[in-house]
């Protein structure tokens, strides 16, 4: 044992800070899977489908496969709620939107639309975007009133016009020769100005008014027809009608059309053939109604009969696409002709995005799948709901050892002995039908030294030889669950759809059995499903759950061995999941109100105990982090040079909690023991300028915890501080020594030796890495707002490092280096190489088999999943391994022992018998 | 029945076959028959062998010397130990395990060791001996002792325990509710 643990602690001391991926493990052990967000709004051609999503993705999809051509991620420059993304010209697209930090200052940029290149971007004062209008050059309407004309070349601007005080702007509409403002009054209803396209001035004083009584209208929706643009608006109060009119239309006329039934949500367009208005009636069914104007004149043409299914125009042609069909549809005067139709499998989820080319329609549904369909069928299917992910973990797939199973091996215990007997031979006589494909992946493993040239089979739900593979399963704010396999490039393994029956997915936890989840909703539902296989075993509701109450999380908890799995709501009340409940008091903590509240739970009651208030209520708690349950503890100490101890405070109930002053942009830090209520540890950060949008981001590992904010003084640049808690500064004290821990008793404070460290760029979040065994150093991981994530070795945030002088030889053999300000400037750090793994929000790790290694996985938009060795692969031969050598040396050498044998004893004898001298 | 004459001849070799060879074979030239057979030197004087008490002192005197034979190496093998560092390297592992084989090897060759010197009258003598013997052998083997010592491997050090140590038991659960 000892001389294990000296090679390892040798093994670990000698390790290089240098971890590089290898070129060959780049794009095997590693994948990235991109993704755009939800939809907001899309231009479908023939040749691309553009696309703006809610998370702020402008991207190009290809319209045959559907992978991503180009995307750009906005998030600093473009709000998808009121952006417009229209068509500039034949190559190039336009997406006007308001910027997130500022909604009065608008962005609008064109982008070329096979490339992605900018073109040319603006920024507009004037409030966020209202309207926008292409004839030549962009007409762009802000909420402030402004009309703008830009450039179709440069985006630099024309002329600008602003409308009279009172006004407020609905849309534009622009031709060459004029530009119609529409607006809305209190006094004078809704009408429009006309203003000269070349001049930017006022063509006539006079508002014309459309329609008096739409003075209060909220919305008024503009639609750009194949034939000419429209505008439409509903009146309360009058029963519903639709009212549009044409501004095409030098009359102006307001026609009125009264839909056959009653409707949720209409839309209309105009058509070479007419308006087409389609609505969705209140009971989820859809139909079309077809109109022809002539003078003032409305006429029903034709209407087709109401079906199950979600009616769209694109590009002058009507399309109907339902769960098993897709049509387009021609509308004449004898209803509607079906011109083709198609039977396709959609996702048998509702339609809630559908927007049509000539040919083409791109078909979002609730469960966050986008189809591209067209009249012969379903062209590709896009996943988007896991660029919103809830919550994730990893689930530990089955040992191939496994397949002996407990009822198995009872039998064998229990069985008379020849029975037993009969059935182990004939156990063995079927796992041999298994050993040809051993033999063949055995000498193809050897040969090649690679455990990963026997593929696993993707439907298995065995793991590999070093438990590299796992499902990591996803829960998605589209209320579904996506298990993913991380042995196939994240591939699905299984998915469900609307698991909790239209609630909203709160958390997921591994049961008290490794293969079950728990998956618990916002309103009480709770999911015990299958994590190998997706099948929901049960699905129930809490019981007692109270009346409007909320569940906010699900804690897992083991106290005593028994796994407690508990829903806490907004109301205070802590739900036990898996039928247990703790028989004695467990204390709980909860960020609640800019406070750490402690509670007691005892007797199936939860009693508010203690509450921890920042200083000033300036301060705002921006993050807080505790240690990781499972994380292990190999040693209690730290060993130092001189090989004296320096005992680890190894407090479970740490909770560090960071907060931010807004008024003086400082930062501070608290560990308090989440049991008591007591502080242990403050830092403040007053002398600087934090970041306080982007907050502090904070890691509790073992016995230390690392936080990082962004400071513009002293030096620019994200601060990583590290804090080391010791229970002592005297070497070899140890007091929590024997005796229990209890957070109650007057337990001395931890000694805490810190360090602070630059970081050349933005980390959005950190994550510590937790090996099996807790042997492995600790790696800390870093997502960049660069779209990549570091690691940094736990080794070199180390409070103990040597400032401004070289270690002496003890601090050598602790492990030491000189400190240096800047950590991390080494692109070896890097473990995402190529990938631009764009909006990671969260990154969570778990072990494999293999004490060496830690599989990460980080999600947000993008997902990434790696392995990392922190110690470097220590229990793992390398593929570089000659083994061909290892063992031709080993022949070689028994040949020879083979040969020399019989001569050596031969020399010895007649050695004994003097025949030779 | 009677020895034959030529396998006495050839066996024994005492004075009295000697005397009675000389009578079968002429000595050979230059032989001093008188020296051999009379122990007196050329000049007269009789040539005694040592006395018991004599070849007593001699043997303890012998004995000594061995016994105290491994102090010479004992300052050669310390300043050796000291030069060759606390470095864990193949000569000094060697060294290090020398200084502790040899003496072991040699305390449990004590008794062959001494067994030429010994006698029932020297016996006391010849014990006292030994345990300086077995003393020095064991300061050798305090050399050992201090080169691990100096090369760590000795668990003097807290830290050396630190793997028997455990995490002390927390009596309250504690659960923070993100």
């Amino acid at each position: 044992m000892n001389v294990r643990a000296l090679s390892l602690f040798l093994i670990l001391v000698t390790a290089s800070f240098v971890r590089a991926l290898f070129a060959d493990e780049a794009f095997v052990v590693d994948w990235h899977i991109r993704s755009i967000g939800s939809i907001y709004s899309a231009l479908v051609s023939p040749d691309s489908v553009a696309v703006f999503s809610e998370s702020s993705v402008l991207a190009s999809l290809d319209p045959i496969n559907g992978t991503i051509r180009w995307r750009h991620w906005l998030d600093e420059s473009a709000v998808p709620q009121h952006s417009h993304l229209i068509r500039l010209d034949s190559s190039a697209i336009l997406l006007i939107a308001a910027t997130p930090a500022d909604a009065s200052i608008t962005h609008i940029a064109a982008w070329i639309e096979d490339s992605g290149y900018l073109v040319w971007e603006a920024y507009l004062s004037g409030g966020a975007p209202v309207g926008v209008s292409v004839a030549g050059d962009v007409y762009v309407l802000l909420s402030g009133g402004m009309v703008q004309r830009l450039s179709r070349r440069t985006g630099s601007e024309v002329w600008e016009y602003s409308l009279p005080e009172g006004h407020y702007p609905v849309d534009i509409v622009a031709s060459k020769q004029s530009v119609s403002v529409i607006t809305r009054k209190q006094d004078k209803g809704l009408g429009y100005f006309i203003v000269g396209a070349e001049s930017g001035e006022l063509a006539s004083d006079n508002l014309v008014v459309i329609d008096k009584n739409a003075a209060a209208v909220p919305s008024v929706a503009k639609t750009e027809g194949h034939g000419s643009d429209i505008i439409s608006w509903t009146v309360p109060g009058e029963g519903g009608s639709i009212k549009f009119a044409n501004l095409s239309d030098t009359a102006m006329s307001v026609y009125t059309i009264d839909p056959k039934a009653p409707y949720a949500s209409f839309s209309l367009t105009s058509t070479s053939t007419g308006i087409v208005a389609t609505l969705a009636g209140l009971d989820g069914r859809s139909w079309a109604e077809l109109y022809s104007t002539s003078g003032s004149k409305l006429r029903l043409v034709g209407v087709t009969s109401p079906t199950e299914s979600t009616i769209a125009v694109g590009a002058g042609k009507l399309f109907e696409i339902s769960k098993g069909s897709i049509s387009r549809l021609a509308l004449g005067s004898d209803g509607a002709n079906v011109e083709s139709r198609t039977e396709v499998g959609l996702p048998s989820s509702p339609i809630e995005f559908l927007t049509c080319s000539s040919s083409a329609c791109l078909v979002g549904f609730k469960n966050g799948e986008y189809v591209l369909a067209n009249i012969t069928g379903v062209t590709w299917t896009r996943d988007e709901s896991i660029a919103d992910v809830v919550s994730a973990l990893f689930v530990e797939l089955e040992e191939e050892g496994e397949s002996l199973s407990l009822g198995e091996v009872l039998f064998e215990e229990n069985a008379a002995p020849l029975q037993a007997y009969i059935h182990r031979v004939k156990r063995h006589w079927n796992a041999l039908a298994g050993l040809p494909q051993y033999v063949v992946g055995f000498f193809q493993r050897f040969m090649s030294g690679d455990y990963d040239a026997v593929p696993v089979d993707p439907n298995s739900t065995v793991t590999d030889t070093f438990g590299f593979r796992k499902f990591i399963v996803l829960a998605t704010t589209k209320g579904g669950l996506r298990a993913l396999d991380t042995a196939h490039s994240g591939a699905f393994a299984w998915k469900v759809d609307d698991v909790l029956e239209s609630d909203v997915v709160v958390g997921i936890v591994h049961g008290d059995a490794k293969d079950k989840l728990y998956v618990v909703g916002k309103f009480g539902t709770v999911a015990y499903i299958n994590a190998l296989t997706g099948k929901i075993v049960t699905i129930s509701k809490i019981a007692d759950f109270g009346l409007g109450d909320k569940v906010e999380s699900v804690v897992t908890f083991v106290d005593d061995g028994v796994q407690y799995i508990s829903a806490w709501t907004a109301h205070g009340q802590l739900h036990f999941l898996n039928g247990s409940s703790p028989s004695k008091s467990v204390y709980f903590s909860k960020v609640i109100d800019n406070a750490v509240v402690g509670y007691i739970y005892k007797e199936d009651r939860v009693i508010p105990t203690w509450r921890f208030t920042l200083p000033t209520s300036s301060y705002k708690i921006t993050s807080f982090a505790s240690r990781d349950p499972d994380d292990k503890t190999v040693s209690v100490g730290r060993v130092l040079g001189d090989r004296s101890v320096l005992y680890k405070y190894l407090n479970p109930h740490i909770l560090a909690v960071a907060a931010v002053h807004e008024d003086t942009k400082s930062a501070a830090v608290f560990l308090i023991d989440d049991v008591s209520g007591r502080l242990l540890y403050s830092s403040f950060h007053d002398d600087e300028v934090v970041d306080t949008a982007a907050g502090v981001k904070l890691v509790v590992g073992e016995h230390w915890v690392v936080y990082s904010y962004w400071s513009e003084l002293a030096t620019r640049g994200e601060k990583l501080v590290v804090l080391d808690l010791y229970e002592s500064d005297v070497r070899n004290e140890r007091w929590s020594n024997a005796q229990n821990f209890s957070s109650f008793t007057e337990t001395p404070l931890p000694f805490v030796q810190d360090q602070a460290y630059l970081f050349p760029e933005h980390i959005t979040s950190l994550a510590v890495s937790r090996s099996r065994f807790g042997i492995t150093n600790r790696d800390i991981i870093a997502t960049l707002d660069n779209a990549q994530i570091a690691v940094i070795p736990k080794r070199l945030l180390d409070a103990r490092r040597p400032i401004n002088r070289d270690p002496t030889n003890e601090e050598k053999e602790e492990g030491l280096v000189k400190y240096d300000a800047l950590v991390g400037d080494d692109k070896r750090f890097i473990i995402s190489h190529v990938f631009n793994v764009v909006g990671t929000k969260k990154t969570i790790c778990n072990p494999a088999y293999l004490e060496s290694t830690v599989l990460v996985f980080a999600y947000g938009l993008d997902l990434f999943f790696t392995r990392i060795t922190p110690s470097q692969p220590f229990d793992l031969l390398s593929k570089s391994f000659n083994k061909g050598q290892l063992l031709l040396t080993i022949f070689a050498l028994m040949v020879g022992v083979r040969f020399t044998g019989p001569m050596v004893r031969r020399k010895q004898l007649n050695i004994r018998w003097g025949t030779q001298n | 029945m009677a020895t034959p004459h030529w396998l006495t001849s050839y066996t024994e070799l005492s004075s009295t076959v000697v005397k009675k060879s000389t009578a079968l074979y002429p000595d050979p030239p230059s032989f001093n028959k008188e020296i051999i057979l009379n122990t007196k030197t050329k000049h007269g004087k009789e040539i005694l062998g040592p006395t018991p008490e004599e070849r007593d002192t001699l043997k303890v005197k012998k004995a000594w010397e061995i016994a105290l034979s491994p102090s010479k190496s004992l300052p050669m093998n310390a300043i050796m130990s000291y030069f060759s560092g606390s470095s864990l390297q193949i000569f000094s592992l060697t060294m290090t395990f020398m200084l502790f084989s040899n003496p072991a090897k040699a305390i449990a060759n004590v008794g062959p060791t001494f067994v030429r010197y010994e006698s029932e009258s020297t016996f006391s003598r010849i014990l006292q001996a030994k345990l300086v013997f077995i003393a020095l052998q064991l300061a050798t083997i305090a050399v050992g002792v201090w080169k691990m010592g100096s090369m760590g491997v000795l668990p003097t050090k807290r830290s050396d325990w630190l793997a028997w140590e455990n995490e002390t038991p927390v009596l309250e659960k504690g659960v923070f509710v993100p």
